[in-house]
């Protein structure tokens, strides 16, 4: 059972149509506890980076794609999804094709700079509570589809935790008690990405 | 956009200006614009890479560590006016008040690279932060010597960690860049900023607030007789709102809150930074300098050098900012080595700067 170099370009394309589609979604979310520009300017940079997916080799595909998602989509989300994905290349460098374990360690390794450069922990109201429901569930012993699809139902009642948190870092910690109540914007942007790995198996 | 066309019966054209004037063309190209006006000027010390907007110093040296800076734009002259021999050797611009992005700055790191390495000494705000040290990444990974100073050199918040960059940042890209260019190394430059901003401390007070061009409305609404009390350089509003009081008064209350904070006692030397914050004349600005000098000659410290004029503004607000840097031997002799920028030009014997 792997994923292959298809599977992440799939991957990357349906993120980037989906991500499109919830534009206006994600800027209503934002307009409640952040700056209103989060949905136009990750539609940006995923927008770009659909003609850039050529590389035959996970590693550097997801390298260039991390560079022009930081390139196009200058926010603090697009700086870190870059950087994440940047961070997932290094441990993928090379190969054409990772199995379940190297994927959960290519997570781990985007985890870890994304907490890193943002100064975030888990339980902060941000995308890291997606991402680690998420890695944790991509260790089991069934199929590819059914190890995703556990992955992604972790990753939704991470996404539906952040409603009840209130935000400590980031700008939507401004909004401090009145954070709660509201969805991360980042932390549904991150879900409706790796949901998006659903159709690419 | 701040500027949009009504069609009406489809042959006159209304455009409504809902903005603030401002001498510029269109709102999203002043940055550019303002750099090319910038580059023209001064062709012999710098030169200027359009597609990021990022500002190099021409002639560059191999054999030093490479010292840049970079953050949102509306504060100027910095921080393309410190590029140059002595001091900077890339200055990255952000949007106005906006981060530059990562990758503007991964690739001002990949032109200014050496084998001393690249030190990055910017401003204490959470995206520059971010995009930096994701940059940083970027360029460690193509084998690029890097590290980062921080600087929180304002007084106004009690509270450290939260504490913003300002003027203090300048006077260690002035005593960092006279290190890096006497050919020391990445760690003893880091070490010798670092002791600045740890030494220097900045407080502002606005009388106006200032406008973001795209955005064509103030920052916040003070009342005539009012003046805001520690304010940060984009146009947030200040710690404390205080009545208006004359400028004697303003730059006592002004620095003894430095005095406080840095405890300097009778007999300690400093370099002194007066600076209007972008809309105050100069006439105001050498009134209020005039009462910080009496005041510190009261006070009996020494200043062993000062700046006077604009060097890290908020676009047109009216106001003022003072910071002082505590000195010894080695940051006095840094302070007064040669630079060649479009802003500071240092030269034996001058030991004041006036922009």
């Amino acid at each position: 059972m792997s994923f292959n170099v298809e599977f992440f370009k799939c991957f990357l394309l349906n993120a980037s149509k989906e991500i499109q589609k919830s534009e206006s979604e994600l800027t209503d979310l934002d307009s409640k506890i952040g700056d209103s520009d989060f949905g136009i300017n990750i539609s940006r940079g995923f927008r770009a980076l659909e003609k850039d997916l050529k590389s035959e080799e996970i590693g550097k595909l997801l390298d260039e794609a991390g560079k022009t998602i930081m390139e196009e989509a200058s926010g603090t989300f697009g700086t870190l999804l870059g950087s994440m994905l940047v961070a997932m290349g290094k441990v993928s460098r090379g190969k054409k094709e990772v199995d379940v374990q190297e994927m959960k360690k290519m997570f781990e390794e985007g985890i870890k700079v994304v907490e890193e450069l943002g100064g975030a922990k888990r339980g902060q109201k941000t995308f890291l509570d997606v991402l680690y429901p998420f890695t944790e569930k991509l260790n089991q012993k069934y199929s590819a589809k059914k190890v995703i699809e556990e992955a992604i139902k972790a990753a939704e009642e991470g996404m539906t935790s952040t409603k009840d948190m209130i935000a400590t870092v980031g700008r939507a910690s401004y909004y401090g008690e009145r954070s709660r109540g509201h969805l991360d914007p980042g932390a549904v942007a991150m879900y409706i990405i790796l949901k998006s790995m659903e159709k690419c198996i | 956009m701040p500027d949009y066309f009504i069609i009406i019966n489809k042959a006159v054209v209304v455009l409504l200006y809902d903005m603030i004037k401002k001498i510029l063309n269109k709102p999203g190209e002043e940055v550019r614009e303002m750099l090319e006006g910038l580059v023209i000027a001064f062709p012999d010390l710098i030169e200027l890479d359009p597609k990021y907007n990022n500002v190099y110093r021409k002639n560059k040296k191999k054999d030093k560590v490479a010292i840049i800076t970079g953050g949102g734009s509306g504060h100027e002259p910095a921080y393309s006016g410190y590029v140059g021999y002595g001091m900077l050797d890339a200055a990255i611009a952000g949007a106005v008040f906006t981060s530059p992005s990562t990758m503007q700055i991964y690739q001002a790191m990949k032109t200014v690279a050496t084998e001393k390495g690249v030190l990055s000494i910017i401003m204490n705000y959470t995206g520059d932060k971010i995009n930096f040290k994701a940059a940083m990444k970027l360029a460690e990974d193509d084998g690029i010597k890097t590290d980062l100073v921080i600087s929180n050199d304002d007084v106004a918040l009690p509270d450290k960690e939260m504490r913003r960059g300002t003027t203090i940042t300048v006077l260690a890209h002035k005593i960092a860049g006279a290190a890096a260019e006497e050919g020391m190394e990445i760690n003893d430059v880091k070490k010798i900023a670092q002791e600045v901003i740890d030494n220097g401390r900045d407080i502002g007070v606005a009388l106006t607030p200032c406008s973001v061009p795209a955005a064509g409305k103030y920052s916040f609404e003070l009342k005539e007789d009012e003046i805001e009390f520690g304010i940060g350089i984009h146009g947030e509003p200040g710690v404390q709102r205080i009545k208006y009081i004359p400028s004697a008064q303003l730059a006592k209350m002004m620095v003894d809150k430095l005095m406080d904070d840095l405890k300097l006692k009778k007999g300690d030397e400093v370099i002194l930074v007066v600076q209007g914050t972008g809309g105050t004349p100069y006439m105001e600005k050498l009134v209020f300098y005039r009462d910080v000098m009496n005041y510190l000659k009261e006070l009996q410290l020494k200043v062993y050098a000062s700046w006077v004029g604009e060097f890290l503004t908020s676009i047109e607000m009216q106001g003022a900012r003072v910071a002082v840097l505590k000195a010894n031997e080695e940051i006095k002799r840094l302070f007064s080595a040669p630079a060649l920028t479009p802003v500071i030009k240092t030269m034996p014997m001058a030991s004041t700067v006036m922009s």
